[in-house]
């Protein structure tokens, strides 16, 4: 009987021994595996923080989402009439040409060389036709019901190239108030070659002369002789 | 290791992206066209214009940003006889008289030299973003709008009136009328 018992008292032990050592070591697994994962929790939480901080910085400083850009208003100013001259340019042509002006630089930087791209879309318009401020007192004669008319040499009186002919159709980049100017004249001087190569004068002689005479024979005169200075009959 | 992979293919995708270029053939610039018009400039106006916006900090922006331009351009105003029946005259042949009714006076040109532009004053802080070229671009088109709207107050039109007059009076006295009378369409 006594070793029965004693045999069943080793037993209790030998169980009781190791099933609290399984039962330790599984509580020291769970702490352990707790503990990383709030670690790896953490960790996530952190890195979220710093990305939307990183997003927040950007959108401020380079506006990645392009927010407001359109909301932007100028304030009131006056404007100023500096000068005001009387002219006589009687205006017979116009010349019109869409064309696109491409930039490119390439900027150097600590990580990698970008390129940076502007394409500028400009139309342009030419304004040709002949100066009657120049005509002198012999230049328009009458002779009965003929008007006989020396027309100055036509020229070209303006190239137009407004803020609202222009677009900034790529801008890769950053790119400066001057360098946009730069292009944009460029084109503009592009457009006033391109002009002369279409022959705006040539179009401003017919349609000046074909206006006058109307405008003559509309005051009771039936022939109108037009000769324009340097032209060739 | 995939938030690792996760930053190589967002680093990856923006080389990608700055990297692409296009490329501008010399077929673009057919856009041309000639046509006829028949205006009378009579008077030229030199004008200057600052055109300034202040993009200030509110409860979503941080810092400032101001940017300042000064513009100058020329407005030529007169009357447009291009359509046909733009004027009309009657001539009294016994009397040697006629009265000619013209348009009313318009502004024929707004020219804004983009070499006279300048970019006078520009701040940024250093929490805002810069001003981008459409963005200025943008603003002096507004500019240029608010010109247009002002117009009327300069008196352009008025002057383009009396010079005109004085144009028509001078080549119709020239051909030989004697009493000479214009008139203007009401606009």
């Amino acid at each position: 009987m006594d070793i029965k018992e004693e045999i069943k008292d080793t037993l209790k032990e030998t169980i009781k021994e190791n099933i609290g050592g399984q039962v330790k070591d599984s509580v020291v697994g769970t702490a352990t595996s707790a503990f990383f994962g709030q670690l790896k929790v953490y960790l996530y939480i952190g890195l979220a923080i710093l990305a939307l901080l990183c997003v927040v910085f950007l959108q401020f400083k380079y506006n990645i989402f392009g927010w407001g850009e359109s909301s932007l208003k100028i304030d009131k100013t006056a404007l100023v009439v500096e000068q005001t001259k009387k002219i006589q340019e009687f205006t017979s042509a116009q010349f019109y040409e869409e064309t696109a002006i491409k930039k490119e630089r390439v900027d150097s930087g600590m990580v990698y060389n970008s390129n940076c791209e502007l394409v500028v879309l400009v139309h342009g318009t030419v304004r040709a036709g002949f100066n009657l401020s120049k005509l002198g007192s012999n230049d328009i004669v009458v002779k009965g019901d003929t008007v006989y008319l020396k027309l100055p040499k036509p020229e070209i009186f303006d190239v137009i190239v407004n803020p609202s002919n222009y677009e900034i159709f790529i801008e890769d980049g950053k790119w400066g108030h001057e360098e946009v100017t730069e292009a944009v004249a460029r084109a503009k001087k592009q457009i006033e070659e391109d002009a002369i190569k279409n022959n705006v004068l040539g179009t401003a002689t017919k349609s000046g002369k074909a206006k006058l005479t109307e405008l003559y024979k509309s005051f009771g005169f039936n022939t109108i002789n037009i000769e324009v200075c340097g032209e060739n009959k | 290791m995939k938030i690792f992979t996760g930053l190589l293919v967002l680093c990856a995708s923006v080389g990608l992206f700055s990297c692409s270029k296009g490329n501008l053939t010399d077929e673009f610039n057919t856009k041309m066209q000639n046509a006829s018009c028949a205006e009378l400039g009579s008077v030229e106006c030199r004008i200057s214009k600052v055109i300034k916006a202040d993009d200030n900090a509110s409860w979503y922006k941080f810092g400032d940003r101001k940017i300042l331009f000064e513009c100058k351009g020329t407005i030529k105003a007169g009357v447009d006889l291009s359509e046909k029946d733009s004027y009309t005259d009657v001539i009294d042949e016994k009397t040697n008289a006629i009265t000619l009714t013209l348009p009313a006076p318009k502004v024929l040109a707004l020219n804004m030299d983009p070499e006279e532009t300048k970019l006078v004053y520009e701040k940024v802080s250093a929490t805002r973003f810069d001003f981008s070229s459409v963005e200025r671009t943008d603003l002096l088109r507004q500019g240029e709008q608010s010109i247009k709207e002002d117009l009327g107050k300069t008196g352009i039109l008025e002057e383009a009136e009396k010079n005109s007059t004085l144009f028509f009076t001078a080549m119709l006295s020239q051909l030989g009328f004697k009493q000479i009378t214009i008139n203007y369409k009401k606009g």
